[in-house]
């Protein structure tokens, strides 16, 4: 057993690093508070080649494992105070590990190349207006026609990158007769088929640069080459891409609670109060002590998740434990370093009000904490 | 027959809740009925890959291989030939 970074991955973490400061950091504030996508820092991003990092270079990407993957997101998260461009390039990578698990090869070399490129943004569309937690009782649905063609209805709702995708992996009913295992698929639509249409962006408390909004599908004709997998396979595909994205998404939040840490650490040594740094005080220290514990044990969960799927290993419950235990200590260190900055911390100048928005939304996407116990209690032998 | 016999076992005492229910054929459909559901085949994965040392592709993971025990066994047996019980 070995958690520790190879020296590439290290060096791919620095490069990172050294890149997110000098390039994504700037006009944060207005990008914010106009909820604005920052195409120009996307596109530099994307030139950095990360989304490609666990797409076989055959497709264009790097071919590397999902350790390396999560090693780069870790870098973003740390260095990048930008953490809606970071969900939307983990989302762009999780659509293009869907494709390389799921796909065919024409699927594969018609879209991998340009989604690793960053040219085609993607989004995976499972939520639906009524369809939360309970992503199986999905209506959309994707019907068969004569000449073998689907004919796509319904509406999602909260979709990341959904406003500006130009490939969408839409979650469809295909067999109403079937119960969701057999009767769901998965269907990829491009943006500018008859039928399609993207909602403006939704007003969100956090997240803001990124776009999250409703696609809504009217008799949108979808030809059968763009089925994603064998029809029926719907509900097993989203399975195995959930684990993914619970070790990916995590691996930001590893990264933002370590430069949080460190904030607070600055702060604390030279923030002086009677007489002497505020860190000295335990009330102080011990909030800092926990960012700590949390961090480390975050971490290594979460790097066994990915060392795990390296070796072909199943990690659903490792994936789960990860992103429960992560996303609700993210959001309690920027509580934390809200309290501790003090009125400052209140000030959006210093910047941690807008992480501790960002981190609200991350007990909730990608299933919600209370949907993360009961696959915990289920996985341990609860029926 | 051992894996046949080793996931009738798993199916009755990790995925079925009902404690009425002691014995499934090997024709019971296991999808249709409710018995796998996503988490029960998340759980069923993990149990055929550790107990029968074998690696399902994301491209076997079709309703088809999962759809009552004799598709499963038949998948196993595919996997592994002939099958082999840790």
């Amino acid at each position: 057993m070995d958690f520790i970074l190879s020296d590439m991955q290290r060096s791919l973490q620095n490069s990172i690093i050294e890149f997110a400061r000098r390039e994504l950091n700037d006009q944060l504030a207005e990008a914010d508070a106009q909820a604005r996508f920052p195409m120009e820092k996307w596109r530099r991003v994307c030139g950095m080649e990360v989304v490609g990092i666990p797409v076989p270079e055959a497709y264009g990407g790097q071919g590397e494992g999902l350790l390396t993957a999560l090693a780069a997101i870790e870098a973003l998260g740390y260095a990048c105070r930008d953490s809606g461009l970071i969900h939307s390039l983990i989302t762009q990578m999780l659509c293009a590990l869907q494709i390389v698990h799921f796909g065919n090869e024409d699927q594969k070399q018609r879209w991998l190349p340009g989604i690793c490129r960053g040219e085609i943004i993607c989004s995976q569309a499972v939520t639906e207006p009524d369809a939360g937690s309970d992503m199986m009782s999905i209506r959309t649905s994707a019907e068969r026609s004569g000449s073998g063609a689907y004919r796509l209805n319904g509406t999602k709702m909260f979709i990341t990158n959904g406003p500006i995708a130009d490939l969408v992996i839409v979650f469809s009913v295909t067999d109403p007769e079937k119960k969701t295992m057999g009767g769901t698929s998965c269907l990829v639509v491009e943006n500018g088929r008859s039928g399609f249409r993207r909602s403006a962006a939704l007003d969100k408390m956090g997240l803001r640069t990124l776009q999250n909004g409703e696609l809504i599908f009217t008799d949108c004709r979808v030809p059968p080459e763009n089925l994603l997998g064998k029809e029926g396979q719907g509900a097993m595909i989203i399975n195995e891409a959930m684990q993914v994205e619970r070790t990916l998404i995590p691996g930001a939040h590893i990264g933002t609670m370590q430069r949080i840490l460190e904030v607070c650490v600055k702060y604390a040594n030279g923030r002086r109060q009677f007489g002497q740094p505020i860190g000295r005080y335990q009330a102080v220290s011990q909030k800092i002590a926990r960012m700590r514990v949390n961090l480390e044990l975050g971490r290594l969960i979460l790097y066994k998740s990915a060392w795990l799927n390296d070796r072909k290993k199943r990690a659903y419950l490792e994936a789960s434990i990860a992103k429960l235990f992560i996303s609700e200590h993210l959001k309690k260190a920027c509580l934390e370093a809200v309290q501790l900055h003090g009125a400052y911390g209140f000030m959006k100048e210093f910047e941690i009000e807008r992480d501790l928005r960002d981190s609200i939304a991350a007990t909730i996407y990608s299933g919600t904490s209370e949907i993360q116990y009961n696959i915990i209690a289920r996985l341990s032998g609860l029926k | 027959m051992k894996s046949m016999e080793l996931l009738k076992k798993f199916i009755t005492t990790e995925l079925i809740s009902d404690p009425a229910v002691i014995e499934i054929s090997e024709s019971a459909p296991l999808i249709e009925s409710g018995i796998l559901d996503s988490m029960g085949i998340m759980k069923l994965l993990d149990f055929i890959e550790t107990a029968f040392s074998v690696k399902i592709s994301d491209g076997d993971i079709i309703p088809e291989n999962f759809i009552n025990l004799e598709a499963i066994c038949a998948l196993i047996d595919h996997k592994s030939v002939p099958c082999r019980v840790n």
